[in-house]
């Protein structure tokens, strides 16, 4: 499979989300929890595009909806930004940082079905451990 | 460069972006995903903002900006009220209740329209087809919300225009 | 028909009505200003292809020579005959003979309504009805003072808006905020005869009401206009006007 990828052009007609996909996404964000002992992970939601939430974990359902229409939000902006002023085509990912934590959204770019992965950290998560187990994430999922 | 800024929103495809369109000085900016959503019958979806701009001189701008539709979105509704003159509010007359879906917005932009102006647009209207504009008007009646309600298709330079129109004689109205 | 127990609601009383000879134009002002007439009272209004009507609309369209005929057929029924019309008088006998002027207005045709409806629901007789016609002689003459103050209750449908040019950007200015009439046609540069008009049509229809000054309202008045972005960097009333001039100018009105 291309990781390179683009996005399916709009033309395409809108496909709802197996639920194979589903659970292989479940599976592959606890595993990533797992990894990191629970440590520093606050949330974590693996979205649409356009939105829609399709695995989360440690949190609840009306948490998960609305870090996944956020994170569709920001990175919908950071593609237009990244457009606009000309820097390449898709943005990988975006990190906020508080001043208590992180949040980190990176494309998961899927040739059937784009996806956001978005994970909500305290100030006390290892953020190299976790990038690292992030982008694995992100390689399964374009993988499933 | 100083900014002034008019907002349109209202339901998936009623013609937010469209409407921008045709008064932008400049193409469209967008962020259309493909969409996941079967109830709404399109591919693509807004999920952040529509942008479009019309120059008022050499150092001022107007900035037209559209929400998304969806009420999932409703964070950038308020993100992108912030500092807006009017708001044009578009509900596609096709969608099955399209009394609920504005008073979606009359509800949530109730503070801003108060303090600024309104058009309700109709789009997609067919006079055959209920429910007709009065029971908007009641409506809205209802909730001390009066504001112009007009069927317009937004495709039209000359109707959007019209309708722009009617926003700023609300503002001038007020000064 | 009628009912003396106050707890219970009047009952619904249909009143058929067709019209007859009329220009496209009225047709379509009697026919909403009916319906929205009829969503205030407990009348029905039915629309009939047919002179077997309680109502019957003559429009300009119809000679006096019909005119007459019409009154002058005899049905069992009890009848009333709204001809819109500024012809001399005809001999109507049965006194079921009322008029609107032409061109036709919408609260003139409202006010005749309600003593049609009050007929109907037995609460006026014929001479009754005859005598409480509203003229529009009447109506307009009536003092509406300038510095009475109008509110708009709900916006008014196409059809009332169609009349004159200026009605939809008047009606606009009155949604902002409530108005007088000396404030309204000094705000929309127009003629106070036009303003006048409108403003009778809006208030006989029930969209519009005056404000009382003595007493509270119920809806507060809206606060001044004001918005982040002009507070800014145009804080004096020149500079928001001069904003909004720069913004038709900006988007192609060809008249600022």
């Amino acid at each position: 499979m291309n990781s390179t990828a683009k996005k399916p052009s709009p033309m395409h007609a809108p496909r709802p989300i197996s639920e194979d996909l589903r659970s292989k996404a479940g599976y592959i964000l606890r595993l990533f929890v797992e990894k990191l002992g629970g440590i520093g992970v606050k949330s974590a939601v693996i979205a649409t595009t356009d939105g829609f939430d399709v695995a989360s974990v440690a949190m609840s359902e009306e948490e998960g909806a609305k870090l996944s229409a956020l994170s569709s939000s920001i990175s919908a902006i950071g593609d237009m930004a990244i457009k606009e002023i000309g820097t390449g085509v898709d943005h990988q990912s975006i990190t906020i940082e508080s001043e208590s934590g992180y949040i980190f959204i990176m494309d998961i770019r899927h040739p059937n079905c784009p996806m956001i992965l978005s994970i909500a950290a305290s100030k006390d998560a290892v953020l190299g451990k976790l990038i690292y187990y992030a982008r694995q994430v992100v390689a399964k999922m374009i993988e499933a | 460069m100083i900014e002034h800024k008019i907002l349109f929103t209202g339901t998936v495809s009623a013609g937010k972006t469209t409407a921008i369109q045709s008064v932008s000085e400049i193409p469209v900016i967008c962020t259309d995903v493909l969409s996941n959503d079967l109830t709404l019958g399109k591919e693509a979806t807004t999920v952040a903002l529509d942008y479009g701009e019309v120059s008022l001189g050499k150092a001022e701008r107007l900035r037209l900006y559209g929400t998304p539709g969806q009420e999932r979105f409703s964070f950038m509704w308020d993100v992108l009220a912030q500092g807006a003159l009017g708001l044009v509010i578009l509900i596609d007359h096709t969608r099955p209740e399209p009394l609920r879906d504005l008073s979606i917005y009359l509800d949530h932009f109730r503070n801003l329209i108060q303090k600024t102006a309104c058009v309700v647009v109709l789009s997609k209207m067919d006079a055959s087809r209920p429910p007709a504009l009065e029971t908007f008007t009641e409506m809205m009646q209802k909730k001390h919300l009066v504001y112009p309600v007009v069927a317009a298709d937004v495709r039209d330079k000359a109707q959007v225009l019209w309708i722009l129109d009617l926003l700023l004689v609300q503002m001038e109205a007020r000064l | 028909m009628t009912q003396n127990d106050p707890g219970k609601p009047e009952p619904e009383i249909p009143v058929s009505y067709t019209v007859v000879g009329c220009t496209h134009r009225d047709f379509v002002l009697l026919k909403s200003v009916i319906t929205l007439y009829g969503t205030q009272g407990n009348v029905t209004w039915d629309y009939r292809r047919s002179l077997e009507v309680d109502l019957v609309i003559i429009g300009t369209e119809t000679a006096p020579a019909s005119v007459a005929a019409l009154l002058r057929s005899k049905g069992d029924r009890e009848q009333i005959f709204l001809w819109i019309s500024d012809a001399p008088l005809l001999p109507d006998p049965r006194q079921h003979l009322i008029r609107c002027h032409s061109p036709l207005h919408a609260y003139q045709l409202a006010g005749q309504l309600k003593q049609v409806e009050n007929f109907f629901r037995g609460k006026l007789s014929l001479q009754q009805v005859q005598q409480r016609q509203v003229s529009q002689q009447h109506v307009v003459g009536n003092a509406f003072p300038e510095d009475m103050r109008i509110t708009l209750l709900r916006w008014p449908p196409p059809e009332m808006l169609s009349g004159n040019k200026s009605f939809w950007r008047i009606a606009a200015m009155l949604s902002a905020r409530s108005m007088t009439l000396a404030e309204l046609a000094e705000h929309s540069a127009q003629p106070r005869s036009v303003c006048k008009e409108f403003l009778y049509s809006l208030h006989h229809a029930g969209y519009a009401k005056i404000i009382d000054a003595e007493k509270v309202e119920a809806v507060p008045p809206p606060p001044a206009y004001s918005s982040p972005s002009l507070s800014r960097d145009t804080d004096t009333l020149k500079g928001l006007k001069g904003l909004l001039r720069r913004i038709r100018v900006g988007l192609g009105f060809s008249s600022a």
